[in-house]
């Protein structure tokens, strides 16, 4: 009897614990209903005739959610002749200039919509184009990106990435793809130029021979080990006969040698993320084309998250630096309605370690009206005043604590 | 998921047999209990993802019809078996989504019907008598008009099967009634819901109950 009393409580312990816990959702709260559209122009003041210009559109939501909706909105120009904007997959909202003129572009979703004027210029582009980095040096085989703006004659500056056309003057020592990636392929330098409506403008490429001759992978936060729960980027950086270094990061193919320890993502733009999942050692591995590969130990400790540390960055209306304050449960931080407040979180675990995990708390707020607080990526935590001033509860939310103080927002 | 109930279930096979021991006293006996109900996050998934539901504590209730086993086979052991209706009820607080946490609002009731097996070690620490259990049994889970943020999120129920293992004490009030305070763990396979969008959502429910009850031997 008692030997099957031990397997009873074991099974049950393992059975309970196994079960803790949801992971962080993945999907967006289509449920409540949108309450207005905000739209956003990448030139706000307007584009030159034939050039493009990239909208977007916030949605607000019921319950003060709030999130990007360009690709579920409906976009209509007021002219096509003037402005076309598109509404195909993988280009929605992208606008072409077709002729100057003064135009209105639309947004609308779920029976609601938000109109933008906007004005196409005659504007015509400066003879050079700006390439930039007007130069740079490579090994053969090591892609460089560059970019293409154009002066106009009214004094603004655009973006032509999208539609300029690449060329490389010097095919035998590099090429170039459509959308400005050079490779060299021989020793040399090659002269990269971009063209748009006949204004040339140029950078070059020094291809060297450089050969790799090693890879290392890191980490960033770096630690000896790491707590379950925690997610961490790992890099892959390789450095060649020349002493110079190249990070290969997102060209690597990431793999865990143990998927129930820790998985390592390969989806575009989260390349070498590493979630920790269980106590254990694996290997973090990265493989280039061309079989070089590399492997590093990975080792997830038994500590567990005992607090979270809470730093407030006040900037002013200007989105200048105003003051820095440590946030403790409870405490109240008072603002005026035209400040901002960055805020990052540290986990503190119970060996001490410290981990920045800003971008994976989740931010909230009590009263959206009175503040909004992203959990988008590169904008976590940042709170921005809404429309109401008052008091509103910031919560963030990590790993198994949640952490609240009150914002107090005062009008100027 | 689906591993952790069919170890479960494997287990539960083996386990039944030794557990289904004998007892000093045989004899039919009726048991009410009820108590406090603790849930995990729920995390609901289909194609667009997922989103997860945390909920209050809540409160459950149960009536059990059983029949002490007595003690016949003193090798095995001293054992219960009993059929327990049961039912658990949580309000929804807080569904979270990429944007953040909203409110949530409705409840999750959960309705039992479980077989429940329980063996009975020898030792004795005065009128307290120790107890561990395992059961086997069918579930309707229901989402209650559920809300996020004011709006339909889900308003649907599915039976699944259900497995819950416990443990506990008996106080021997009199020969007849024993007061009993226990811990039961108990979770279902996957219930599947609709939401408000007509899409199909893969729901989890694990619960943690702490219960008092009265046992009435007839």
């Amino acid at each position: 009897m008692q030997h099957v009393t031990i397997r009873l409580l074991l099974f049950f312990f393992a059975l309970a614990v196994s079960g803790c816990g949801a992971d962080d959702a993945t999907r967006n709260n289509t449920f409540v209903p949108l309450t207005g559209i905000i739209i956003s122009s990448e030139n706000p003041d307007g584009i030159a005739d034939q050039t493009d210009n990239q909208f977007t559109a916030k949605g607000f939501f019921a319950g003060g959610i709030n999130r990007d909706i360009t690709s579920d909105a409906t976009w209509a120009s007021s002219d096509p002749d003037i402005l076309s904007i598109s509404n195909t997959p993988g280009s929605i909202g992208l606008a072409t200039a077709n002729a100057p003129g003064p135009v209105t572009v639309t947004a609308a979703s779920a029976g609601i919509e938000f109109s933008l004027p906007f004005t196409v210029s005659d504007a015509s582009v400066l003879q050079p184009l700006i390439v930039t980095p007007a130069s740079e040096s490579a090994p053969i085989g090591v892609e460089r990106d560059f970019n293409v703006s154009g002066n106009f004659n009214d004094g603004t500056i655009q973006s032509l990435d999208r539609i300029a056309t690449w060329e490389s003057l010097d095919p035998l020592i590099a090429g170039v793809t459509s959308t400005g990636g050079a490779t060299g392929v021989s020793v040399g330098t090659a002269r990269i130029q971009a063209q748009w409506q006949g204004a040339t403008g140029e950078a070059t490429l020094e291809v060297n021979d450089a050969e790799l001759v090693s890879l290392a992978i890191t980490s960033n936060p770096s630690a000896e080990d790491y707590p379950v729960g925690l997610t961490i980027q790992y890099e892959l950086s390789g450095t060649f006969t020349d002493a110079s270094t190249e990070n290969f990061t997102t060209q690597a193919v990431w793999e865990s040698s143990n998927e129930a320890l820790a998985t390592v993502n390969n989806t575009a733009g989260e390349e070498g993320e590493v979630e920790m999942l269980a106590t254990g050692t694996l290997d973090i591995s990265a493989k280039l084309t061309g079989e070089q590969e590399t492997f590093t130990r990975l080792t997830i400790n038994s500590s567990t998250l005992q607090d979270l540390n809470i730093l407030a960055t006040v900037l002013d209306a200007s989105g200048g630096f105003d003051r820095e304050e440590v946030i403790t449960v409870g405490e109240t931080l008072t603002i005026f309605n035209d400040e901002t407040v960055e805020l990052t979180s540290e986990g503190e675990y119970t060996n001490g370690d410290l981990f920045p995990v800003t971008t994976q708390t989740n931010w909230s707020s009590s009263e959206p009206s009175i503040v909004t607080i992203s959990n988008n990526t590169g904008f976590e935590g940042i709170a921005s005043p809404g429309i109401d001033t008052g008091l509103t509860t910031i919560t963030a939310s990590f790993n198994i604590l949640d952490i609240s103080f009150t914002l107090d927002v005062n009008p100027r | 998921m689906n591993k952790r109930l069919a170890r479960l279930l494997t287990f539960l096979l083996f386990a039944f047999i030794p557990l289904s021991a004998t007892a000093a006293d045989e004899g039919f006996y009726l048991a009410l209990s009820g108590g406090g109900s603790y849930v995990q996050e729920m995390e609901n998934d289909n194609t667009s993802g997922s989103f997860n539901i945390a909920l209050d504590n809540g409160y459950a209730g149960s009536l059990a019809i059983g029949y002490d086993l007595g003690n016949k086979h003193p090798d095995l052991g001293r054992g219960r078996l009993d059929i327990e209706f049961s039912y658990r009820s949580n309000e929804l607080d807080e569904i979270e989504f990429i944007e953040g946490n909203s409110d949530g609002g409705g409840d999750l009731n959960v309705m039992s019907v479980m077989l429940t097996t329980y063996g009975i070690p020898d030792d004795h620490i005065g009128n307290w008598t120790p107890y561990f259990c395992l059961g086997i049994g069918v579930a309707k889970i229901t989402l209650d008009k559920a809300t996020v943020a004011g709006s339909p999120l889900v308003d649907d129920s599915d039976w699944v099967l259900a497995g819950q293992i416990g443990t506990g004490s008996g106080y021997a009030i009199s020969d007849h009634l024993s007061l009993d305070l226990g811990y039961r763990f108990f979770a279902t396979m996957p219930p599947e819901f609709q939401d408000a969008e007509g899409g199909k959502l893969d729901s989890e429910y694990f619960n943690h109950l702490l219960q008092a009850g009265l046992r009435i031997k007839f």
